[in-house]
């Protein structure tokens, strides 16, 4: 059984798809919370059905040559890498989909795309042992389309986190959902970049050929 | 599709093709923003058939370790301290 149903609605289906003695594929976030998933994987085990969460990351080809050439001492010891997707974030939805903006239903840019890009880095160089992080909420009202309302905003729009990994290595990711950051072609986006790039033997993932949401890890 | 680039004694960056072994579809499975969830389904698939877990497969147990994670991330903002994490 699939379960690929909104975020606060996964722990119902896929609890009774175990009762049942069925294996189950749920979408990740796999619970609105920490113990809602801790009870559904408790559970999966009690029974004995084989189960799998929707982090694609750890089997996109991509990562998976990156993270066995690290292995291999592509890049030498690690000493530091950065993961970062700054994507367009909605100043305006309907209705049906405002229930994001509520931080406790676990469905939104810390959980989805923050736990995509770090569970990627996590999975290509590592573990984190130490973690400081900030989060915040940028765009802190968004306009209902359908009622003309403006609604408040409880869930993290920008995360920054930094921190030490297992292998000694440091790190940063920042990850927002921003107004107007899509795909370069944003109104008041400004880039400033190097023409070649300096750092040797860096390894890095480049962006999406076509979107303009970063991928570097 | 994600591609990588590497250099080696070089400031140049290059591409590294990525080798078939990381890829486990029919070559008519659509590239782009379906391939890794068709990814994971060929695993979850093999994972049903074998009655084995597969080892490169995410399961509940990866997701509880993240969602933890994410727990602690949320822990350090609202002290503003660094932590460590289990």
């Amino acid at each position: 059984m699939a379960v690929v149903v909104r975020v606060p609605a996964h722990y119902e289906p896929t609890r009774a798809a175990i009762e049942a003695g069925k294996h189950v594929y749920t979408e990740w976030p796999l619970g609105r919370t920490t113990a809602e998933a801790e009870e559904l994987a408790a559970l999966a085990r009690a029974r004995d059905v084989q189960t799998a969460c929707g982090l694609q990351s750890r089997v996109s080809p991509a990562l998976l040559y990156m993270k066995e050439q690290i292995e291999a001492g592509f890049v030498g010891e690690v000493l530091s890498c950065h993961a970062d997707c700054m994507r367009d974030g909605a100043l305006e939805r309907p209705s049906s989909r405002t229930w994001q903006r509520d931080a406790s239903l676990g469905a939104n840019p810390l959980t989805i795309a923050n736990g995509h890009v770090i569970d990627a880095l996590r999975f290509v160089v590592g573990n984190f042992t130490r973690v400081s992080a900030m989060l915040t909420t940028q765009a802190r009202q968004w306009y209902e389309t359908d009622t003309k309302k403006m609604v408040d905003v409880t869930a993290p729009d920008n995360i920054l986190v930094s921190g030490k990994l297992a292998s000694g290595a440091v790190a940063s990711v920042h990850v927002a959902a921003v107004p107007w950051a899509g795909g370069g072609i944003a109104d008041g986006d400004l880039r400033a970049r190097r023409d070649t790039d300096g750092d040797r033997q860096r390894l890095v993932t480049a962006r999406r050929d076509a979107a303009g949401a970063g991928g570097e890890a | 599709m994600l591609r990588v680039q590497g250099a080696k004694r070089s400031h140049e960056l290059s591409d590294m093709p990525i080798p078939d072994r990381f890829v486990w579809l029919p070559p008519e499975f659509p590239r782009g923003d379906p391939f890794n969830v068709g990814q994971m389904y060929r695993l979850f698939a093999e994972a049903i058939r074998t009655g084995q877990t597969q080892s490169r497969l995410p399961t509940f147990d990866t997701a509880v370790d993240l969602h933890r994670f994410l727990d602690t991330i949320r822990q350090s903002s609202d002290t503003g301290r660094e932590l460590p994490v289990a």
